[in-house]
């Protein structure tokens, strides 16, 4: 069994990211949430489990890795070739692939690895006001790793930011956590605690709490993001709701994140189907019905 | 039967008939008026069957054609296939050309005798002339709006975002805002309206300055073999003094700045005794050509036609060397277009003069120097040195006198009774430069405006003297700032202080037009191999003086608000950063400045490039004293001959010399250039390949080398420099030319192109072949010969992918190219060259990384055949975001091997979303991270690929838009469409 205190499970590295924070960053996915929202648009960083990705667009049909596989658990004939039931994700197929077709969905670091792969970019982060963002799946689902990750990082002097769901457990966040960020992006789906069990799969109860917790205590900058979902987040009501409660809490500066429809593509790689279809972009009556909802607050043009 | 060639024959006795009818056609073979004879022996041939050839012989006015070969042709035209030769008589210069450039067609031979002839069929039996004659009979000329009526041209400025600054920073002593951004285009009446007349200005040939060479050479004799044995250096000084002394004198209306590089608004120099004659067959064409096109008048091609390029013939650069040595193979090679590009036959300019000490002497000092040195020197090859000297410097003093008086001349014209306000200003304006003009440059300036003025007046001389392609200005804020702080010490109110550095932006401005009066002939071929680009005079600012101290002052920043409300592609601004020395503030202006223009300046790391030339010899204070040239190649300013652009030299055809064991695919099936090192089923593992691939490169060297001292030694004898010799340290002192090695420094340099396509194809041979032994490396070698066209490749290329690539990866491909940089670098420079300096490495392309593309077959890495390599050292694009890892592995790369620089280009979009000061924080994060992890050079296209598309279906919108290619700025609607379709391809990476 994986021993998540020492290692962490990371989807993905992205660097040079501009949009998740100041200056020019470094973005690492944590894999795994304890949400499961239906439009989430890194589907591939949901689970905490392992999973293989096949792009069908690198296989060259050489049929070499359903020979090789002990488990006989590779069909072409199906959309995606792994059969999950049988799959011990022993990897050999991953080995034998010559176009790097299928690949493991993520990988374990060490603080030291995970450090290491960071710590390259430190220029672009000094030069640029920059740093590292948490991001994922949920960072906070793997806190043991993370507290000591953040540790090394913070001796390094890196700016951290943490993108999180909210739904953490606060004594153990406020204490090995919170000291060593510098910002929190904070999102916020769902008002409804009801139709946010609905679509995300818990109640918001928790999250809630964190959020005022985390505001009363003024030790960190916090910048409230909702995700503009179609029907789902993006409906008069919840965006009102949203709008009244933050102005209340006498919140000036909110981010809105703007649906994009781009991540279908992702859940077929890992053999997943697609619970929420919607296709389309924003339109600019949406934006219009937005901003006015929004108008008490300073955001970026979305 | 050979049928060709008789249909051929029957074209060439049209030709005969026509030209014996008809006395005008006559006189362009034997011309009684000039003495020109045109005698020629031309063979045309194929390779694919020798019965089909024939020839035509021209002799004393009588032509001759023969249907089979000849003994002794002056020029053979060997066509590959029967049916291209077939082409012949239908065929448009530049589709001749085309054939050349893709070796479906090669000469052996005196190229002048091809052009000539081809002018011949244009002009007889094509009748370009008639069409040409509908065409001018067409022109009107545009209504110029006067001065006084003209209100705005500042349109493509009005994107531009400024920022203040509130406080004096480097060494910063009089500017309020350094950034001076308050100012816009239009607050300066007299730039905004000379920048109209440029915009109005269409790009005319220009034959002064031929006319004159050729005159002078027809009296005296060019040549040694023409009977002229005046030392080297002498007969140029006659020359320049001739040229100079009857050049007209023209000030261009409203402009402060008197002196014009050629009598035409934007004009084109021609240079007959380089590589002019090219353009021969295109006089009847060249103002109607798709690209580049240039006016030209009836009598410029008169002359041209009948005077200039008769005479230079066999005199010119090229078919000297060929004469004197046997036609060696280095030559050949270069003549299939595929190896290398030589610039020695186009010009040798690639340097720097020293300002400094001309601007401390004055040219009646320097003239005292080389009057007292010839009489100290008992030598008669000295002082002949000397006297050169003296007649090139009295030439500009001769032109200097004829300015004056034109300046009175106009001023005189204007009646004071009947003028308007701004014409009696005009009036004073002149006559205060007709007296100027009697003290400077003859007498060391003492003012901004002298200093200019004579800075100039030099310029135009040098360019005179010498072809201008690459002859830069160095570093003229570091020199002028002491004029400006001479000025600012007699003025003491607010208000003049104002008043004065606005006169100061002006002056300068006023210079930047003027150095972009002219732009280089250039013949259609090179409207495929260097598209788009002017004579690249770089101009650089920034960094730090000799002992190491901040050289960044007012006029920096002056210079920096001239190009960004300018926007013009010459002079080409590099800017020297040196971190931790330089200010944070000053970077930060630089990339606003590069945002504002889309292209412009380079960026270099003085830290980088002052350690890789203290490495080559050059001694730390003077490394210090470094100034791009060209593109982006250093010279020590007035120390340092180092023709930085001596060669373009394509690793690719090593590469493909290498799996085709000597021989290249696209010059021949058959003829083997390069050394046997084996098929590719020979090689026993990967050492054995990257072995016979530096065997290829070896061979490339040694020939480029070779050839490059054979055209060194040609100039030595043709062509000296004494003029420019005047103004550096070294020729003065020892009595000998530039040329000759007389300068402090004596290298030259080299642009390596493609290696990030080699990296790549070492690193995907390595690991399919040789690693992972996936696949046999004939079989490899079969897709790339078919250009993976057959759906095992197409498989091919998807497993090519997925090998990491130079920029993608960690160490091995770096490791990768650093072995081959290391290799080139030390295998250049074991050798010496004809001035007794070493060759230095650089890696930056020109437009070459698409010519040579253009030319090359597909390759291990997955690139297609004829497509564009990447520019300089630019990684391959990847299909995602990889600017880090792509910055830093060109941050990786040894840069105390690429002596002679490199560039890297990033195409990066600023999102419209963020404001003015987050775009400057990126772009200072990419730039000072690479420069940290020890990067050289850097350059940003800031322009997106759909704004691109959209500017070449729509060109009249974008007739300033400015990208930099490698090394250059060009507008982007004169670029070729292949050039064009590579910028677009080009990554682009976005601030979001």
């Amino acid at each position: 069994m994986l021993d998540l205190g020492k290692k962490g499970f990371i989807t993905d590295i992205k660097r040079n990211s501009l949009d998740d924070g100041p200056g020019i960053r470094t973005v690492i996915f944590f894999k795994g949430c304890p949400l499961s929202c239906i439009w989430c648009q890194n589907p591939e960083c949901m689970q905490l489990n392992q999973e293989i990705s096949y792009s069908s667009e690198d296989c060259i049909n050489c049929n070499e890795c359903s020979e090789i596989c002990p488990e006989d658990a590779i069909n072409f004939s199906l959309n995606y070739p792994i059969i999950i039931e049988k799959c011990t994700y022993c990897g050999k197929c991953i080995m034998h692939c010559k176009t790097k077709a299928l690949k493991f969905v993520g990988s374990f670091y060490t603080v030291k690895e995970l450090l290491d792969t960071i710590l390259i970019d430190k220029p672009f982060f000094e030069n640029s006001n920059g740093g590292i963002t948490l991001s994922g799946g949920e960072a906070t689902y793997q806190m043991p790793f993370l507290h000591l990750f953040l540790k090394q990082a913070k001796s390094n002097n890196i700016h951290v930011c943490l993108e999180t769901c909210g739904f953490f457990n606060k004594e153990p966040f406020f204490e090995r956590i919170l000291p060593f960020i510098d910002l929190v992006y904070f999102d916020l789906k769902i008002f409804d605690e009801k139709l946010h069990m609905k679509y995300c799969g818990v109640s918001n109860k928790k999250i809630f709490e964190n959020f005022t917790a985390l505001l009363d205590s003024k030790s960190v900058k916090v910048l409230p993001r909702i995700p503009l979902i179609p029907k789902i987040t993006l409906n008069d009501n919840n965006l009102n709701q949203w709008a009244n409660y933050l102005e209340d809490l006498g919140i000036k500066k909110i981010e809105l994140l703007p649906y994009n429809p781009l991540w279908h593509s992702k859940v077929n790689s890992i053999g997943k189907s697609l619970q929420f279809t919607h296709s389309e972009w924003l339109d600019a009556h949406d934006k219009v019905r937005i901003n006015k909802f929004f108008s008490a607050f300073e955001f970026r043009d979305i | 039967m050979p049928k060709v060639r008789s249909k051929i024959a029957n074209v060439f006795r049209l030709l005969k008939k026509y030209i014996d009818e008809n006395p005008e056609f006559q006189k362009e073979i034997y011309n009684q008026k000039t003495d020109f004879i045109f005698n020629a022996r031309l063979l045309f041939t194929a390779e694919e069957d020798e019965n089909e050839s024939v020839s035509i012989i021209f002799n004393n006015g009588n032509i001759e054609v023969i249907e089979e070969t000849i003994e002794n042709p002056t020029i053979t035209l060997k066509y590959k296939k029967v049916k291209d030769l077939g082409k012949l008589p239908r065929s448009k210069p530049e589709e001749i050309v085309n054939m050349l450039l893709k070796n479906q067609l090669h000469t052996i031979g005196n190229l002048s005798h091809m052009t000539k002839f081809f002018f011949l069929i244009t002009y007889v039996l094509l009748k370009h002339k008639d069409a040409y004659d509908e065409r001018i009979q067409k022109i009107h000329k545009e209504e110029i709006i006067p001065f006084e009526k003209f209100e705005d041209f500042s349109s493509g400025t009005e994107h531009m975002k400024n920022t203040i600054l509130n406080y004096k920073t480097d060494n910063v002593k009089y500017l309020d805002d350094p950034y001076l951004g308050k100012y816009k285009l239009k607050d300066f009446e007299r730039l905004n309206y000379l920048k109209y007349i440029r915009s109005v200005s269409k790009l005319e040939v220009c034959p002064e300055r031929s006319k004159l060479i050729t005159e002078i050479c027809k009296k005296d004799g060019y040549t040694p073999e023409d009977g002229n044995n005046d030392h080297p250096g002498l007969k140029m000084g006659k020359i320049v003094n001739y040229i100079l002394s009857h050049k007209m004198p023209m000030i261009q209306d409203w402009d402060y700045l008197p002196g014009t590089s050629t009598t035409k608004r934007l004009g084109t120099m021609i240079y007959p005794e380089f590589g002019a004659l090219f353009f021969w067959p295109e006089l009847y064409s060249i103002d109607n050509r798709e690209l580049n096109p240039h006016l030209i008048d009836q009598e410029a091609i008169d002359i041209l036609d009948n005077e200039v390029f008769p005479f230079w013939m066999d005199r010119n650069v090229r078919e000297y060397v060929r004469t004197k040595n046997g036609y060696p193979l280095s030559q050949k090679m270069d003549e299939h277009f595929v190896f290398y590009f030589m610039w020695k036959t186009q010009a040798i300019s690639h340097t720097i003069p020293g300002f400094p000490t001309f601007l401390k002497m004055g040219i009646n000092e320097l003239l005292n120097e080389a009057i007292s040195k010839e009489e100290e020197f008992s030598d008669s090859i000295k002082k002949d040195f000397y006297k050169g000297i003296q007649l090139a410097l009295n030439g500009v003093l001769n032109y200097t006198r004829n300015l004056a008086d034109e300046a009175v001349h106009i001023a005189d014209k204007i009646e004071e009774q009947n003028a308007s306000e701004m014409l009696k200003m005009r009036k004073q304006e002149l006559l205060h430069l007709g007296q100027l003009l009697l003290r400077v440059p003859a007498e060391p300036p003492k003012t901004l405006e002298e200093a200019i003025i004579s800075i100039w007046i030099m310029w135009i001389a040098l360019t005179q003297e010498n072809a201008h392609m690459g002859l830069s200005l160095g570093r003229l804020d570091h020199w002028l700032q002491p004029y400006l702080e001479s000025d600012m010490e007699k003025i003491s109110s607010d208000k003049q202080k104002d008043e004065y550095i606005k006169k100061a932006i002006e002056l300068m401005g006023c210079f930047f037009l003027r150095v972009s009066d002219q732009a280089p002939l250039v013949p259609d071929v090179g409207n495929y191999l260097f598209g788009g680009s002017s004579q690249d005079f770089a101009l650089t600012v920034g960094g730090v003086d000799e002992d190491g101290n901040n050289a960044v002052c007012d006029m920096t920043f002056i210079i920096l608000k001239v190009t960004e409300m300018l926007t013009l592609r010459d002079p080409n601004l590099n800017a020297r950063y040196f971190p931790g020395v330089n200010s944070k503030e000053y970077l930060d202006r630089i990339l606003e400045v590069n945002i504002n223009t889309h292209a412009t300046p380079s960026i270099h790391n003085d830290i980088q490039m002052i350690n890789a030339l203290t490495k080559v010899g050059i001694k730390l204070q003077d490394a210090r004293t470094w100034a791009a040239t060209g593109c982006v190649e250093p010279t020590i300013c007035g120390k340092h001959f180092g023709h930085t652009n001596c060669m373009m030299f394509n690793t690719i055809a090593a590469m493909e010399m290498t799996l085709n064991n000597g021989i290249h695919p696209v010059v021949s099936n058959q003829k083997r250039f390069g050394p046997k090192t084996g098929e590719v089923s020979d090689f026993k593992n990967n050492n054995d390949f990257l072995n016979a691939f530096k065997q290829q490169l070896h061979f490339m060297i040694e020939k480029s080398v070779e050839y490059n001292n054979l055209l060194g030694r040609a100039h030595q004898i043709l062509h000296p420099s004494p003029l420019l010799s005047s103004l550096f340290d070294g020729p003065m002192d020892k009595g000998i030319d530039l040329v000759d090695g007389g300068a402090i420094y004596n290298t030259s340099g080299v642009a390596m192109i493609g290696l990030a396509d080699i990296i790549d194809t070492l690193n995907v041979v390595k690991a399919l072949v040789y690693d992972r032994k996936e696949i046999d490396f004939n079989v490899f070698n079969d897709h790339i010969k078919n250009n993976f066209s057959s759906p095992e490749g197409e498989l091919l290329l998807k497993r090519i992918k997925s090998i990491p690539k130079f920029g993608t990866d960690g160490s091995q491909t770096i490791q990768l190219g650093q072995e081959i940089i290391d290799y080139v670098y030390d295998d250049f420079y074991s050798f010496d060259n004809y001035r007794g300096g070493k060759y230095l490495v650089g890696f930056w392309s020109m437009s070459n990384h698409v010519a040579f593309g253009n030319l090359s077959g597909a390759l291990p890495n997955g690139r297609k055949a004829y497509k564009p390599f990447t520019p300089g050292l630019t990684p391959v694009p990847s299909d995602r975001d990889v600017l880090i890892e792509n910055i830093r592995a060109v941050a990786a790369l040894d840069s105390e091997k690429m002596p002679n620089n490199l560039a890297f280009n990033v195409k990066l979009v600023p999102d419209p979303k963020d404001t003015h000061e987050e775009t400057i924080n990126y772009f200072r994060g990419y730039t000072q991270s690479y420069f940290d992890l020890g990067g050289m050079q850097m350059q940003f296209n800031v322009v997106s690929s759909d704004t691109l598309k959209d500017a070449m279906v729509q060109p009249e919108n974008y007739r300033w838009l400015m990208v930099r290619i490698s090394g250059y700025n060009a507008y982007f609607v004169d670029l070729n469409k292949e050039l064009q379709l590579e910028l677009i391809s080009r990554t682009e990476f976005h601030t979001h």
